[in-house]
């Protein structure tokens, strides 16, 4: 759900009483998942500062007045992170003075947004946000010499996300990844044909835990079945992502989308590090919007 | 008396709201009091926010108004005189004398 914000409310009437000069302008990440609510929701939980990914102002500001999006105001923003990862939960939109004020809270679950809110180093994420506008005549009365009417302007919210993911690149030296994140030292143990789609077994060997916990994070339980058209279909709490398996012979990454990683994950200590092996199953089927 | 509660002026006040400058110097004035044939009187309305209510309220003396037989409006009117209106009544000259009081309502509230 996303919550036009008490004080964001009260910002925008002080715009009709001459209190204040500020304008909605900016947009932050943060990675709390506490529920919104109107009226206590003044800041972000966590606000996200690393990685260039701080609070900034829209690159895109303006009023529509189309179909899908009437009489509203729209402000996007891309954010990059360079040097590290980030991890998205909740975006706000704020307001541009000394102390911004938040206008708009949105939280998502845990597996609401693509490759599970991450993103990884070099890749983005677009955040659209929208304020409909629309407005009801209220009431009117006149008495004797007592003339009172009154309008009422409804401001509605609206959030969008899109997490670029088809840039999805591997890491140097990695010939297999998901979503970016390595398969280290990956071989194909097996690969299963099914109709429309796919199943690989890879081993890896990783002396870096992180590696398996990165993998982990973006791995959840998945159902694997045949449609009444023979073609294999997968069902996860997790959006699909994209395999990315070294070509030899053509020296490109061949990228498979509408893959889910299965959460099992079984792991082996050995020498200073561990094996691990990682199953990927290819849908044939998009995922549902 | 009838009345007609109307923004025209609505997308001007989503860029106000955004921010967005279509000239220099452009900035939103308060609720003010407008009348037909007379252009902006000169009764700017006393304007009042209560949490997210804004309200304008203006009197007129219909006694010693020199402006009596005009309509009266309340409109938003940026400073580059563009006219947002909010609410244009047909009154004209009062059929009793004396103080005519008009209180005029926005209130902004959450969409679903």
């Amino acid at each position: 759900m996303v919550v036009l914000t008490e004080g964001g409310l009260t910002l925008i009437s002080q715009m009709f009483s001459n209190e204040t000069d500020e304008a909605v302008a900016k947009i932050q990440l943060g990675s709390g998942n506490t529920t919104e609510e109107l009226t206590s929701n003044s800041a972000l939980d966590s606000p996200i500062t690393d990685y260039g990914c701080g609070i900034a102002t829209a690159t895109t500001i303006e009023y529509l007045n189309t179909a899908e999006h009437p009489q509203s105001l729209h402000l996007r923003k891309i954010f990059s992170p360079v040097g590290g990862e980030i991890t998205i939960r909740e975006i706000g939109v704020l307001s541009d003075g000394a102390s911004p004020i938040l206008v708009m809270r949105k939280v998502f679950s845990e597996f609401e947004l693509e490759n599970n809110g991450v993103v990884p180093a070099g890749e983005s994420i677009t955040i659209d946000a929208y304020l409909a506008f629309s407005y009801t005549p209220g009431s009117y009365t006149c008495q004797q010499s007592v003339n009172i009417g009154s309008v009422s302007l409804i401001i509605t919210p609206s959030l969008i996300t899109d997490l670029y993911s088809a840039g999805f690149s591997c890491p140097p030296g990695t010939f297999v990844c998901f979503n970016g994140r390595a398969l280290r030292n990956a071989e194909i143990v097996s690969v299963t044909e099914r109709r429309g789609a796919r199943a690989w077994e890879f081993r890896c060997y990783t002396q870096d835990y992180s590696d398996i916990s990165k993998i982990n994070a973006v791995a959840a339980p998945v159902e694997v079945g045949l449609s009444i058209t023979g073609r294999q279909y997968t069902s996860s709490m997790l959006k699909t992502g994209t395999l990315r398996i070294w070509n030899p012979l053509t020296r490109v990454y061949d990228p498979y989308t509408r893959c889910r990683v299965d959460n099992d994950i079984p792991v082996e200590p050995f020498g200073t590090g561990w094996f691990y092996s990682v199953t990927v199953y290819e849908s044939y089927y998009e995922d549902d919007a | 008396m009838a009345v007609t509660q109307t923004v025209p002026g609505l997308s001007e006040i989503i860029q106000r709201i955004g921010g967005i400058v279509p000239g220099s110097g452009y900035s939103l004035e308060s609720i003010k009091a407008y009348t037909a044939g007379w252009g902006l009187i000169p009764y700017i309305p006393t304007v009042v926010r209560t949490g997210t209510t804004v309200t304008a309220t203006y009197s007129e003396n219909s006694q010693t108004n020199e402006y009596r037989g005009s309509f009266i409006y309340f409109q938003i009117i940026s400073s580059e005189n563009t006219i947002l209106t909010l609410f244009e009544t047909d009154y004209s000259y009062p059929s009793f004398e004396g103080t005519c009081l008009y209180q005029m309502s926005i209130a902004f509230v959450r969409g679903t």
